[in-house]
């Protein structure tokens, strides 16, 4: 009978051994958390090229108009020729004016010059200005749409190549319907995922006490079209726990 | 006789093989002292009639303690194909069950030779498989059984419920709600033919119910068993 007895509690204990749980399912535990994000896009500046002409092509009292993104500095920018003796100023109101002097015997360089040295004068100016040739690029500060450019009375060429626009910059934005990923212990690879709700907020339920993984994918922020893996460690030490882990910030 | 055993036979092929399960075990029962009997088991079950279940291997012991009560503990151990094998990459799943329970045999308690036996039977198992939540569920089965003079078959029936304790896991916001309930019916039919040298061969057609989904299975099970007195 001893024997017996003995016999049975060896093969309970042998075989006690064999069914060891491991991280993963078959838990009344549950590891929960949330995932939020980042955008940054940056703003653009509006760019106005104007192409002038030569001074032969000109009137006195010509003009064209600039805008900018401030809108109490906009500006016409007029031509006068000394040799007239009438006023070049069309007084156009609620605009700055810019007076340039011309003579008809000027080229088309140096009307470009002479006007890019008196939007230059213009204290407080928000723009930069660059000349190449008789091309003058105009590139306004501010990062906000602005009205475009005109060539008012002139013949030059007026051409926005870059429509202002304001940036957007938004964070800890709950990010819905993102797919998070956990790994079970040690393994390499993950097992299972499940998606974000509307909060942002995930959910793996059913686990077993053991060392967890979380992560889910992130934009890489220098390298485009680079994803990376925004993880987190969990710990379930308990039967029927509920851990929360850290929110989880994504780049998205 | 011959009979019976057509009709059971045609029972056993009358569900489809997708939700029939076949059982064939032996086991083996002696008593080391008058009251004690210890009895060790093995059986092999398969979906339909072929394809491989799992192995189980048992162990019990029963000691009678007053006429018509028997208390008993038994140990289970199983064996089937991993179907987690990609998490700790082992061929084979093991499952534990550990067994405490008590037998009434109600006319035992009148006349412990009568051929007719009411049995009671009410045992909590606790059970431990890889890679599934521990379950703790009590069993109830009410079984008659009646051995036919000068006939070597003995009729039997039974019925057994099913309660886990562990039934139903809720997640709520910030607790893990945990509830038993119903979780299967079991019913079986059958008999036993009475071999000789208290051998004897059961025969049995069941039907597991499962309470909450649709996979309810039929069992046929044959199993040969040995008295070692």
């Amino acid at each position: 009978m001893k024997k017996i007895l003995y016999l049975i509690s060896f093969t309970a204990l042998v075989l006690s051994s064999s069914c060891k749980k491991i991280e993963g399912p078959g838990g009344t535990s549950a590891i929960r958390g949330q995932v939020v994000g980042s955008t940054s896009e940056a703003g653009e500046s509006e760019i106005t090229q104007v192409i002038c002409t030569a001074g032969i092509e000109l009137e006195h009292g010509d003009y064209w108009l600039l805008n900018t993104s401030n809108p109490t500095k906009l500006y016409y920018v007029y031509y006068n020729n000394p040799t007239w003796i009438s006023v070049s100023d069309p007084q156009l109101q609620g605009r700055i004016g810019i007076m340039v002097s011309f003579n008809y015997s000027d080229s088309n360089i140096e009307i470009a010059e002479k006007t890019r040295q008196a939007l230059l004068a213009v204290p407080g100016a928000n723009y930069n200005i660059t000349l190449s040739s008789d091309i003058l690029t105009i590139t306004d500060l501010g990062q906000v749409n602005v009205p475009d450019a005109d060539n008012g009375t002139t013949n030059f060429a007026v051409d926005v190549v870059n429509n202002g626009k304001p940036g957007s910059v938004s964070s800890n934005t709950p990010i819905a319907n993102e797919r998070v990923y956990i790994i079970y212990g040690q393994n390499t690879f993950a097992a299972k995922d499940v998606r974000t709700n509307e909060a942002g907020a995930f959910s793996f339920e059913g686990l077993q006490k053991g060392e967890y993984t979380i992560y889910v994918l992130s934009k890489d922020p220098v390298n485009n079209g680079v994803m990376t893996r925004e993880s987190i460690q969990a710990s379930i030490t308990e039967d029927n726990s509920i851990v929360e882990v850290e929110t989880m910030n994504i780049i998205y | 006789m011959r009979h019976l055993l057509l009709v059971l036979l045609l029972a056993l092929h009358f569900p489809g093989q997708s939700q029939m399960q076949t059982w064939l075990g032996v086991s083996c029962s002696f008593k080391p002292i008058k009251t004690t009997e210890i009895s060790i088991g093995l059986q092999q079950r398969y979906f339909g009639f072929t394809a491989y279940n799992k192995s189980l291997l048992s162990a019990e012991l029963a000691v009678k303690v007053i006429k018509g009560i028997k208390p008993f503990i038994g140990f289970r151990m199983g064996l089937s194909p991993n179907s987690n094998s990609d998490l700790n990459q082992k061929k084979w799943g093991f499952s534990q069950r550990y067994i405490a329970g008590l037998d009434f045999s109600f006319v035992d308690w009148f006349d412990e030779k009568s051929r007719l036996n009411i049995g009671y039977t009410i045992q909590n198992q606790w059970n431990t498989t890889s890679f599934k939540r521990n379950s703790s569920v009590l069993r109830n089965k009410l079984g008659i059984k009646y051995d036919i003079k000068n006939f070597p078959l003995t009729p039997f029936v039974n019925a057994e419920h099913y309660y886990n304790w562990k039934r139903d896991i809720t997640y709520t916001i910030d607790e893990v709600l945990i509830s038993g309930g119903t979780t299967a019916f079991r019913y079986f039919i059958g008999f036993d033919i009475e071999l000789p040298k208290a051998q004897i061969i059961q025969i049995s057609l069941g039907k597991k119910n499962l309470f909450l989904n649709n996979n309810d299975y039929w069992i046929g099970s044959i199993k040969y068993k040995l008295q070692i007195n």
